[in-house]
């Protein structure tokens, strides 16, 4: 079997376990949409205000919620199933980019539930193919950044806090290159740089994730 | 599995063994106070620039403190490789204490970057990319310390924090380049336009900064060293799991 066949393979494994808990869409995408509604309620009733700090509060709830969702307890494979990977001689690089990409799956499927209810509830049109782009290029980096850290934390007892300490700050590169090739659109500037700045960011985690697979099978 | 190699210890790296610190760290200690001493005086005598006046002297501060936190995270992203591929206690213990210097010298930065942007820019905090960068910098390093001490088993330790240490040097490059990357107040490289004089100082500075870097970063190193050495020896002479048991005699039950 090829390397990306038994990556797809654990992916699809993966997005199993996601589809039949729906830890995500039922629980964590419904507290999303509080999160942004408390955002409306705080900021006050000046529809133009909100209008314009829509996405900016879009890209905040994703980023937050990357965290909820990297260590959500469907997502954390037991010390049972990683010691049958170690059994079945499963490649270590497999194993560890097949849990970052089915994560960037889960991110990107988050997104796209996000994104209307934002539109809808901050009265704002996207209007620019950008997001087509750029929605995928953070939700690859926000995974790989996420499962790696997963890994890092995996069994420690202050493992949320940890977790959420080294993804927030680490995924502040995305969060600065999304909003601003929105703002790039917005004002008729190219985004070249910023998705630039995407692939470079989410190239050096690819490369750590390749590179890091066998330390952290050893975790 | 622990192995020698992952739990040998060297207590000589800074102590004599008796407690007290050796020499070559005592010496790295009076070289530092000299240099700083040389840097503060040779900051003080230069003249002041002509825009800024006398806040501009916080360069001599803010630049070092800077570059050393680059150093510092450095040596440790290479010291966290060199940690995964020998095994060898004393990698480890050089990218902690190299975080750990790290960690204080972007607090220094931070603060005195704040301390002339209050004259300067008229705030302390101003929503800059390299200012935004580097505290995100800081957060991560301390996320890197707090990870150390999340995690009791040594090897189990050292290996999340040797991940740990390579993935957070990214942000390294981010805080870097921002400058470049982004329009924004702080000001680009100014190291070829920068008057002699005040480039004199600011290298001296530089100089002093790293050797008080080499000689903190030597003194943690030991420290740590000196308590896994002593976690050791507790393990060696502490009770274990069926000492409290002891032999049934069964002599006297076959007698009775």
């Amino acid at each position: 079997m090829t390397f990306w066949r038994q990556v797809r393979t654990v992916i699809a494994n993966n997005l199993r376990v996601e589809r039949r808990t729906l830890e995500v869409v039922g629980v964590t995408f419904p507290f999303a949409v509080a999160t942004l509604i408390a955002f409306g309620l705080a900021v006050g009733i000046d529809a133009a205000l909100l209008e314009r700090i829509g996405p900016a509060l879009y890209w905040v709830v994703v980023l937050i919620f990357s965290v909820l969702i990297i260590l959500r307890s469907s997502g954390t494979g037991s010390a049972a199933q990683r010691d049958l990977m170690k059994l079945l001689a499963v490649d270590p690089a497999v194993t560890t980019v097949a849990a970052g990409l089915s994560a960037a799956l889960i991110m990107l499927v988050f997104e796209i539930l996000l994104l209307p209810v934002t539109m809808l509830l901050f009265n704002w049109t996207p209007g620019t193919w950008s997001w087509v782009v750029t929605l995928p290029m953070v939700a690859l980096g926000l995974g790989l950044l996420g499962s790696l850290v997963n890994t890092v934390t995996t069994s420690l007892s202050s493992r949320t806090s940890l977790a959420a300490i080294l993804i927030v700050p680490g995924s502040i590169p995305l969060l600065v290159a999304a909003t601003n090739s929105l703002e790039a659109t917005t004002y008729g500037q190219g985004i070249l740089p910023w998705l630039l700045l995407l692939l470079a960011v989410n190239l050096g985690l690819g490369i750590a994730v390749v590179a890091l697979a066998g330390p952290i099978d050893d975790l | 599995m622990t192995t020698d190699s992952e739990t040998s210890t060297d207590p000589q790296a800074g102590h004599d063994g008796s407690g007290r610190t050796s020499t070559p760290v005592r010496k790295l200690d009076g070289i530092a106070v000299a240099g700083i001493v040389l840097a503060i005086v040779v900051a003080m005598t230069v003249p002041a620039d002509k825009l800024q006046g006398d806040v501009q002297r916080l360069m001599y501060v803010h630049v070092p403190s800077a570059w050393v936190a680059f150093l510092a995270f450095g040596v440790t992203a290479l010291s966290s490789i060199a940690w995964l591929r020998t095994h060898k206690v004393t990698w480890d213990t050089t990218a902690a204490a190299s975080a750990f210097v790290g960690v204080f010298f972007t607090g220094t930065a931070l603060a005195s970057g704040m301390i002339w942007g209050k004259p300067t820019w008229g705030v302390f905090w101003t929503w800059d990319a390299r200012l935004v960068s580097t505290a995100l910098l800081f957060v991560i390093y301390l996320g890197y310390l707090a990870l150390r001490r999340a995690t009791p088993d040594p090897i189990d330790r050292a290996r999340r924090s040797a991940i740990m240490g390579i993935i957070a040097a990214l942000q390294v490059a981010v805080v870097y380049k921002s400058v470049d990357w982004w329009v924004t107040l702080h000001q680009q490289s100014s190291r070829n336009s920068i008057d002699p004089a005040l480039r004199l100082s600011l290298w001296v500075s530089v100089l002093a900064f790293t050797i008080v870097y080499i000689g903190l970063t030597s003194r943690r190193r030991a420290l740590l060293e000196a308590e896994e050495s002593l976690r050791l020896r507790g393990l060696r002479g502490s009770a274990v799991a069926g000492d409290a048991i002891s032999k049934p005699n069964l002599e006297a039950r076959s007698d009775g």
